[in-house]
């Protein structure tokens, strides 16, 4: 009975191994090769290697924003205290060992050589009762780094011996005298080292102590704190050991590397590579980083924009690039995981396996999240490339990385500096009572090309407020952050073209033979229509087209869109672009030919022109003098359609000139006006009175204050005031807007008694200045518009560009382009 | 001492599989800091001594002893609480040695059950009366008891085959055998629901076994297939919580296993033989590496050489007519046989993970010097099977 008992045990455990073989069969013939492949890829490390970004470069080659290779000094506090470290910081850790003292690193510094001793009078019996053992076992750790071998050999055998007479003191060990000798010296080459450190890091030695006594006790700060947490979180069915957690924690904050000076100077790295021994816990940081350089490091600082962290959420509640970058990676497994995918699976798995390795966003990335930083970024990123690596170091596979592309913008970054000072004059000048100007804007552009020269809004957040302030300048009240040359300000909305627009609709109108230059219409200084009474600026009797643009008469073009038909002027807008975004970069037909997507960053606003109606009546009539329907437009889209006057054609603005490895980027769409010369002759005719003796007149005496304000520059030659007032043409604006003041913007600030109005009511008018020079043949197209302050256009921003024409950069240009 | 009557189905495959350890402990030790096989080599030697002694001194005289061996074990279990060396961990499993050897009393103590188990149940066996199978089961659930709370969950349960193996031989009905193994099954799950008896990580190793890292990732793998994505993702997510806990040590185990294929990477070649692959390659999860390296061969070696030797013990038992030898004999079949399962099962992703060396083989002086003893014991038994030594 029992003896077969024993075989039925036998059979049970029998069983079992042989249950264990077919797991083993299964495991290493059937699944072999999954198990291989999970193997194998558990073993590799993947690496990336960030690409270098592209810059950013002025049309004469100036870099705005440039990829540095940038050295920053680190240090670290375990380096610091462990073997081969500092005696200071192994003297202040045995302290700390000992007896839980922390005195600074200062003190700990100055007195090496009295430490050195105290600690030789302490018992050997004392070391030997240091609890716990692992807190012993550290003592004898940094004993050992402190005095050397021998004397730690010594000691140990010491404290084995159970007769030890209890007064031996450490002094008394073999070895002290030595070692403590050899301490010492090594704690004044230390202590050399750390003085020649700190003037090559443009830190004084004491500094640097005081640094790292920071981190010392921001160390133990952390400590603390995360021991505090966890022992309120522990459950107490375990034993607590704080020494041992105490002593991990430290292990794991002691290792970060602090950042002790950015971009220190290439003797620091020299240094550190000549006395690593000597200067143990320190060391240098090879990063790439984006640099504006200091010269134009404030210019067009808006218009370069700056990098960020990954965009949480896409436009439009789009996901986030990390949020996209997760979807893709999980897309991606899911996809490795087919057996036997189809063609278009596999396809799949090809373009996200180089998206998720070498696009997509990780959170530690950057990216451009403002200017043309963000509206560039497909171009200027580059792709990262990757390394992996199999256990031994060996690579595996690798890519390398692909630097971003190089981009020429068509700015010239002297003529974007002079129109940014211009504009900072104009919120001073104008700045009544201690409260600051008017916010505005200028674009200038070349109108034969449309290559935007400068594009500067103001007030503009300098290059240093864009990288630490940044999230107080979003809700900044003037609206620092909104680019008025491209968009509304902080109100929101667009201002409308106002007066700007009659040469347009005129030229129009002539060309479809609606008008002819010699129509008159009485204006007594209003008109009335249906009821409601539409005003002038004043009085004009017989007034014909040139009369009524050279003096600006609403009630000539009141009567002139009547006669045309609200189709005519919306015409008008549309032929000149007004109404859609001119495709700066966004929808740039040029850009898109050599497949350069542009992302958002550079938003360029537009509302939408309403043409399903024909406005009739008094819209029609407003309409006429840019208001109603016509209602918003950018700086940008103004100087165009000037400069489209001025030089027959319109050219579509360009911001980009050239992208490394496409070349120049092509001319885009020309958009024929379809006049013939006599009818631009006429407008154009018109457009030089304005300056001559019309609503601009008061140029010629502006440009006479601005030249005496603005010294002559050696070598350039420059122009009269009297003869550049002759080569200007241009037309004014005051644009009548209604709303309210944003509660808290700068308007309701500037204008308290609109702060309290509760209903929509009339606010100052915004005033333009828009036109071209010379008068033939054009080479320049400028565009001023300040916002709101209730001047007439001539009065407000004629003086603006008298002061920008003498900046010595825009003498410069155009002494240039006109000498030939 | 002749080598009369010595069980060679017995030291044949303990030599063997004692081998197979010393050049694993070298293949996984050899290129680090502190190669261990010349220690393991040592431990067996201490182990051949040992068990040189026990013969010497007989069978019969550890059968009058039985008492006296379970009852100072028991208080060097009991004492552990004060005797510990937490330093290293912060468990109450190792008694600090001079040398920086430590002993590990809870691989004792199944000897020790052994001996006082087959002392027990010898004569009097158990007569399927309920009051007949509680002095065997307190004789297994104390040590049981103390050796959990070290904790070790791992060398806890191997005392479970041991009394299963035992009460089977001294003539328990089939369906008590089978109640009082559903009873300890019981007792584990129990213990997994009335909070404070398991730690947590011990739970999470339930958990595991549960839901195993590699059937999830099967599962995800399929659902992949059948393009049902989503749900493969959940899977997943479940998959990379799990490897965040020790379900990571099983995986690396499983995997390094399933990449050996036939005939394996080759000894030392392997590539999860690597610090940050299989964890505890030395010890534990020794056969995650005699899988990868030697392969399916080597593995069924190792299987077969366990098949070899449990039969080999349980035959002596068999052959013996003395039955406080039988007793012994299975009871340390049970002890080997039922821990070298529970490794196996628990390095092939069978079982949830539990600390556990693989007797002979994993690195380990306690274990294999434990092993050897009971060996000895069986040996001993063999050798005098023909002769009634033991009355009372």
């Amino acid at each position: 009975m029992r003896q077969q008992r024993v075989t039925v045990v036998a059979l049970v455990l029998l069983a079992g191994l042989a249950g264990i073989e077919l797991r083993l069969m299964r495991l290493q013939v059937v699944e072999n090769d999954f198990w291989q492949q999970e193997s194998l890829r558990s073993t590799r490390v993947l690496q990336t290697l960030p690409a270098e970004r592209g810059w950013l470069l002025d049309r004469n080659g100036e870099p705005l924003a440039r990829t540095e290779e940038t050295r920053d000094l680190v240090f670290r506090f375990r380096d610091w205290r462990q073997k081969g470290g500092a005696v200071s910081a192994q003297l202040m850790s045995l302290l700390w060992l000992l007896d839980g003292q922390r005195p600074s690193v200062p003190e700990v510094s100055a007195g090496v050589a009295a430490l050195l001793d105290a600690v030789g009078r302490i018992t050997v019996a004392e070391i030997g009762a240091v609890q716990p053992r692992q807190r012993r076992a550290d003592v004898l750790s940094y004993l050992e780094w402190v005095y050397g071998e021998t004397f730690d050999t010594s000691l140990r055998k010491l404290l084995k011996d159970e007769t030890l007479d209890p007064w031996v003191t450490v002094s008394q060990v073999r070895g002290f005298a030595e070692g403590r000798a050899a301490a010492q010296r090594r704690a004044e080459e230390q202590d050399d080292a750390l003085a020649d450190l700190g003037p090559v890091a443009g830190l004084s030695r004491r500094e640097l102590l005081d640094f790292i006594d920071g981190v010392v006790r921001r160390s133990d700060e952390r400590v603390e704190a995360a021991l505090a947490r966890e022992t309120e979180a522990a459950d107490d069915d375990r034993p607590a050991d704080p020494f041992r957690r105490r002593r991990e924690l430290h292990t794991e904050f002691d290792a970060d590397s602090i950042d002790v000076r950015h971009e220190v100077s290439h003797d620091c790295q020299t240094l550190l590579a000549v006395r690593a021994g000597a200067l143990r816990g320190f060391a240098v940081r090879a990063e790439k980083q984006r640099v504006y350089p200091e010269r134009w490091a404030d210019t067009g600082a808006l218009l370069v924009g700056r990098l960020g962290a990954p965009r949480a959420s896409g436009p439009g509640g789009a996901p986030g690039d990390i949020e996209k970058a997760e979807a893709n990676r999980e897309r991606l497994a899911a996809l490795a995981a087919i057996d036997d995918p189809t063609d278009a699976e596999q396809q799949e798995y090809d373009r996200l396996s180089v998206l998720v390795r070498e696009v997509d966003y990780r959170a530690t990335d950057e990216r451009g999240i403002l200017g043309l930083e963000s509206a560039l970024e497909p171009v200027l990123r580059g792709k990262r490339g990757w390394i992996s690596t199999l256990p031994n170091d060996d690579v595996a596979e690798s890519m390398p990385p692909q630097r971003g592309l190089n981009v020429v913008l068509t700015l010239d970054v002297e003529l974007q500096e002079a129109v940014e000072r211009t504009l900072d004059h104009t919120l001073e000048r104008d700045g009544a009572g201690g409260a600051r100007g008017w916010p505005g804007a200028i674009v200038l552009l070349d109108p034969r090309t449309g290559e935007v020269l400068a594009l500067a809004s103001a007030p503009r957040p300098t290059r240093a407020e864009l990288m630490t302030r940044y999230g107080e300048l979003l809700q900044d009240p003037w609206g620092a952050l909104c680019n008025r040359a491209l968009g509304p300000g902080d109100s929101g909305n667009l201002p409308p073209p106002g007066s700007t627009f009659k040469p347009l609709e005129a030229l129009v109108a002539l060309r479809d033979g609606l008008i002819s230059p010699h129509d008159t219409w009485d204006c007594a200084g209003s008109i009335t229509v249906g009821g409601s009474t539409l005003h002038c600026t004043g009085a004009h009797p017989g007034a014909d087209l040139r009369e009524a643009l050279v003096k600006s008469c609403n009630v000539w073009f009141y009567r002139f869109a009547d006669k045309v038909g609200g189709a005519e002027v919306l015409r008008a807008a549309e032929l000149f672009g007004y109404g859609r975004p001119t495709g700066l970069l966004a929808g740039n037909e040029a850009l898109a030919s050599l497949g350069v997507r542009a992302e958002s960053g550079l938003p360029e606003s537009s509302v939408k022109l309403d043409v399903d109606s024909v406005p009739v009546g008094s819209e029609a009539m407003r309409c006429g003098i840019g208001q109603a329907r016509i209602d918003d437009v950018t700086p940008l889209q103004v100087a165009v359609a000037l400069g489209a006057v001025g030089h027959g054609t319109l050219r579509p603005p360009q911001l980009v000139q050239s992208i490394e490895g496409y070349g120049d980027v092509p001319a885009r769409t020309a958009v024929d006006l379809g006049c013939t010369p006599g009818e631009l002759a006429i407008v154009r005719d018109a457009l030089d009175a304005v300056v001559d003796s019309g609503t601009a007149a008061g140029l010629a005496a502006e440009l006479a204050v601005s030249a005496q304000r603005h010294p002559a520059e050696q070598g350039t030659p420059r122009l009269e005031p009297s003869r550049l007032a002759r080569l200007v043409a241009g037309k004014t604006g005051t644009a009548q807007v209604s709303g309210r003041a944003r509660a808290g913007g700068w308007l309701a600030q500037r204008y308290p008694e609109l702060a309290t109005q509760s209903r929509d009511a009339m606010l100052p008018d915004h005033s333009w200045f828009a036109g071209y020079l010379p008068r033939e043949n054009p080479c320049l197209a400028f565009a001023v518009l300040l916002e709101h302050t209730g001047r007439h256009g001539g009065d407000a921003c004629v003086p603006v560009l008298a002061d920008l024409l003498y900046e010595p950069a825009v003498q410069r240009y155009l002494a240039q382009t006109l000498s030939p | 001492m002749s080598t009369r009557g010595l069980a060679w189905s017995v030291l044949l495959p303990a030599l063997l599989l004692a081998g197979t350890g010393v050049l694993f402990v070298w293949s996984t030790t050899h290129a680090s800091s502190q190669p261990l096989w010349g220690r393991q080599l040592a431990f067996l030697a201490a182990g051949a001594l040992g068990a040189f002694l026990i013969v010497r001194v007989g069978v019969r005289r550890l059968a009058e002893a039985s008492w006296v061996i379970y009852l100072a074990l028991l208080a060097l279990l009991a004492a552990m609480p004060w005797l510990a060396d937490r330093s290293a961990t912060d468990t109450e499993r190792w008694i600090a040695l001079p040398w920086g050897f430590k002993l590990q009393p809870s691989e004792f103590i199944k000897l020790g059950l052994v001996l006082v188990l087959a002392r027990h149940l010898r004569h009097r066996g158990v007569t399927n009366t309920w009051s007949s199978y509680a002095a065997p089961f307190a004789f297994m659930i104390v040590p049981w008891w103390f050796v959990m709370r070290q904790p070790d969950l791992g060398s806890s349960l191997v005392l479970v085959p041991i009394l299963l193996a035992m009460v089977t031989v001294s003539g328990a009905r089939g369906r008590h055998v089978a109640l009082l193994a559903a009873g300890s099954v019981l007792v584990v799950l129990g213990a997994y629901f009335v909070p404070g008896v398991l730690h947590d990580y011990q739970k999470e190793r339930i958990d595991n076994f549960i839901r195993p890292i590699p059937a999830l990732m099967e599962e995800a793998r399929d659902l992949h297939n059948k393009r049902e994505h989503a749900a493969a993702a959940e899977v997943e997510a479940e998959v990379a919580l799990l490897k965040r806990g020790t379900g990571r040590q099983q995986l690396y185990s499983v995997m390094a296993i399933g990449s050996g294929g036939l005939l394996g990477e080759g000894l030392g070649d392997g590539l999860q033989n690597r610090p940050y692959g299989v964890a505890v390659r030395h010890a534990d999860f020794i056969f995650a590496m005699i899988g990868e390296e030697w392969g399916l061969l080597g593995a069924t070696l190792v299987v077969g050489l366990y098949a070899w030797l449990v039969a080999g013990i349980l035959s002596v038992g068999w052959r013996t007519r003395e039955p406080f030898g039988r007793m012994l004999c299975v009871g340390v079949a049970g002890l080997i046989g039922g821990q070298a399962l529970m490794n196996l099962g628990i390095a092939t992703g069978m079982l949830p993970v539990t600390g556990l060396p693989l007797p002979l083989v994993s690195y380990g002086g306690s274990s294999v010097l434990a092993t050897a003893l009971a060996l000895a014991c069986v040996l001993d038994v063999s050798r005098r099977r023909e002769h009634v030594f033991f009355e009372e």
